[in-house]
């Protein structure tokens, strides 16, 4: 009798437990509303200080909001994204890049921009990369980091390899020249060029102006052809590429920023922000010296000299279950547009702002020449990409094949054959 | 009267039978419950899905399909290569980790005493999380840093440094190098004590009897070690074939699909192409697949033993 006593307390006791945080408003605790941020800034060492101190600034202007970032990897936030929402456990707030928008929409997890951001507000923001959070004709997120792929070129590394670093190349035909005649005189440790080649769908953004630059157009309204000689001549250049050890296969683009940290990197394709991570990986590079050795330039044009590049853009969207969309778009503007963030964040790390009044709120930001570059020489060269919702099914198998193509003997014909039949093949 | 004591101690019996079943069923009941609610729905459930049309990025095509996704999986090249990877990798993970282990087990047990101490530091590989072990390796066999590179260079092996990682061929021996490196421990242990379990007198015996090192392994140790190498096998080969960490932090399945396993390729498809249909009806088969081979080994199990 007295053990059932004693079960039966016990089992009230632990259903007591799980139903009172229920009854208690979901995070809500004496009107502070708790509200949840995927990202993965917090997840990186570079980037992890500031971005804690601009959430510390937002809490202590907003007593009662309380944050909690949720610190995911890069490579893993759409999935993990995927998963809460499909398990009814969606963030308030989350970053966002490339393609995770759309596909985030087309799933139904996100809140329009309109339903949660006040107009004044949308129409401060920068049009151009405002728009990429666009889904068939209306906006899911903002930007918050502005960052499309610009080229760095080390120039002391040019002057070792022979070459002038006042002609950055100009053409993908330059550009092959160059790194070309580098690769003899620089020693075996200098990597060439930095090249994203993994099989993810970030790898594939960053392929995407080269494909253009060699004048590839495989997506055509709802087809998407990669069996063509224009993506021909970029794999084999690809292939060349590895071959000749002038990149390294394989490998993420953020493996190569503590390459170009140690000064091994000739060529490097990144957007601005890059900076700030490679003078915090190396903390004896001074700002002056970084901006003294690296130039930036527009990515190699096609052959008519017109230039593409693919923006990753850091986004912020708010989920559409979120029970606090006021709170998690007020702390999404307070990191795009507040005082402190411009100062802190984004001028620190090397992003362009992501509102117009912020160039005159922090006139600091006209003044630094990799910023300066970008504005005058990159941003104008950005291009959609037509993400979709088999966006995912295309890219991969073409990755996959980029990668065939890189680590075997496999004839380019027949890899990208392959490539066509798995994607003719999609259900 | 005789009639009606059976007929009390048939109830009694009966009663008895009742109340154990009873004790039986109150241990049992959170363990299957949990079961239940953990493993159980999952798998129906995923059973369930494999029959719609079900990718995320196109919630309002979502539709039941019947054999559809079982239809696109018996043309589909991927499955079959995903396959074929996962009895490769299986296969010699298992095989080398077994001959390795048994080596070792002979050669520790073979120690003086004060040495045996040295079984614990070579447990240490089977206890560091894959996750650890995979990135620790994915180091080692980097093109640029890697100090397997380094050393095999040193020792005149190769001329120039090698991608082990980013060729097809060497990805995959680079990725059951380092799983035999975490489960040989695994074969020694068992070993070990199976070699405890031998009689001294056995193999004095056979000694007495003239046999040389290698004939009192063959026709001695290696019997009493049969039933050990043969469940211990059984239960890697299981293990293997749903093995995950190593090889994702490793290689993520690449380069392409040289060492995607049917797990792996599970995971790409729900998590990277997000066909959860489609990833549902490869994960039946493969739990049909891991349920037939569970059923050989409790087989083997209940003969043995």
């Amino acid at each position: 009798m007295r053990t059932r006593t004693i079960l039966v307390s016990i089992c009230a006791a632990l259903f007591l437990l799980s139903v009172v945080p229920v009854f208690a408003g979901g995070g809500q605790e004496g009107g502070v509303v708790t509200i949840e941020f995927v990202n993965w800034v917090t997840a990186e060492e570079s980037t992890r200080t500031p971005v804690d101190d601009i959430i510390d600034d937002f809490e202590s202007k907003n007593p009662d909001i309380d944050v909690t970032p949720v610190p995911v990897g890069f490579s893993d936030i759409l999935n993990q994204l995927t998963v809460m929402y499909n398990s009814g456990d969606a963030p308030d707030l989350a970053q966002a890049a490339g393609p995770n928008i759309t596909l985030l929409t087309l799933m139904g997890a996100l809140a329009s921009a309109d339903q949660v951001f006040p107009k004044d507000f949308q129409n401060d923001l920068v049009k151009s990369a405002y728009d990429l959070t666009m889904v068939e004709g209306t906006h899911y997120g903002i930007p918050w980091a502005p960052g499309p792929d610009g080229l760095f070129y080390n120039k002391d590394l040019m002057r070792q390899a022979g070459l002038d670093p006042n002609s950055p190349p100009e053409t993908i035909y330059d550009f092959q020249d160059q790194i070309a005649k580098a690769r003899g005189p620089l020693p075996e440790e200098i990597v060439v060029f930095g090249f994203d080649t993994t099989v993810r769908m970030f790898g594939f953004e960053m392929t995407y102006p080269f494909l253009r630059a060699f004048g590839a157009t495989p997506f055509q309204g709802d087809k998407a052809n990669f069996n063509t000689p224009e993506v021909k001549e970029y794999m084999q250049w690809m292939r060349t590429s590895v071959e000749n050890k002038y990149t390294l296969p394989g490998k993420k683009i953020g493996e190569f920023r503590p390459i170009a940290a140690q000064g091994r990197l000739a060529f490097m394709i990144d957007p601005s922000f890059v900076k700030g991570i490679v003078l915090s990986i190396n903390d004896q590079l001074t700002e002056e010296q970084f901006n003294n050795s690296w130039g930036v330039t527009a990515l190699p044009g096609d052959k008519n000299g017109k230039h593409y590049t693919y923006a990753s853009d850091h986004q912020l969207c708010v989920f559409e279950q979120s029970k606090h969309k006021d709170a998690a778009a007020k702390l999404a503007m307070h990191l795009v547009n507040s005082d402190y963030a411009l100062r802190n964040y984004l001028l620190k790390i090397g992003y362009t702002p992501a509102t117009k009044s912020a160039l005159d709120r922090v006139p600091e930001f006209k003044q630094d020449p990799i910023l300066k570059a970008f504005v005058e020489k990159v941003n104008d060269t950005v291009v959609k990409i037509p993400y979709g919702p088999d966006y995912a099914n295309i890219v991969i198998p073409f990755m996959a094949g980029v990668q065939e193509v890189i680590t075997t003997n496999k004839s380019i014909d027949e890899v990208l054959a392959g490539v066509q039949e798995q994607i003719a093949n999609i259900k | 009267m005789q009639a009606s004591s059976a007929k009390i101690e048939r109830t009694r019996r009966w009663r008895r039978n009742a109340s154990s079943a009873f004790t039986a069923i109150r241990f049992l009941a959170p363990a299957i419950v949990v079961m239940g609610v953990v493993i159980l729905f999952p798998i129906i459930n995923a059973a369930r899905l494999s029959f719609f049309n079900y990718e995320l990025t196109k919630p309002k095509e979502i539709a039941f399909n019947l054999f559809k996704n079982y239809a696109y999986m018996v043309q589909d090249k991927l499955f079959w290569h995903a396959l074929k990877n996962t009895v490769v990798f299986t296969s010699l993970t298992v095989a080398s980790g077994l001959i390795l282990g048994l080596i070792l087990a002979l050669v520790v047990y073979e120690l003086p005493r004060r040495l045996h101490g040295l079984r614990g530091v070579l447990l240490v590989p089977w206890v560091i999380p894959g996750i650890v072990i995979g990135y620790l390796f994915m180091y080692m066999f980097d093109v640029e840093i890697g100090v397997v590179n380094y050393v095999f260079r040193q020792i005149g092996f190769i001329k120039e440094f090698l991608p082990w990682l980013m060729r097809d061929n060497l990805a995959m021996i680079a990725i059951i190098i380092t799983h035999v490196w975490n489960q040989t421990p695994f074969y020694m242990l068992m070993i070990t004590a199976g070699l405890m379990a031998i009689p001294d007198e056995a193999r004095e015996a056979s000694f007495l009897e003239g046999s040389n090192r290698w004939q009192e392994f063959r026709f001695i140790t290696f019997p009493y070690l049969q039933q050990i190498v043969v469940i211990s096998s059984l239960l890697m080969v299981i293990r293997n074939f749903n093995f995950f960490p190593i090889i994702f932090t490793m290689t993520g399945g690449g380069p392409a699909y040289a060492t995607t396993t049917a797990v792996l390729y599970i995971y790409r498809l729900a998590f990277e192409r997000f066909d959860i249909g489609y990833a549902s009806a490869v994960g039946t088969v493969w739990v049909i697949i891991l349920i037939f081979v569970s059923a050989f080994y409790i087989r083997t199990l209940k003969e043995r033993f």
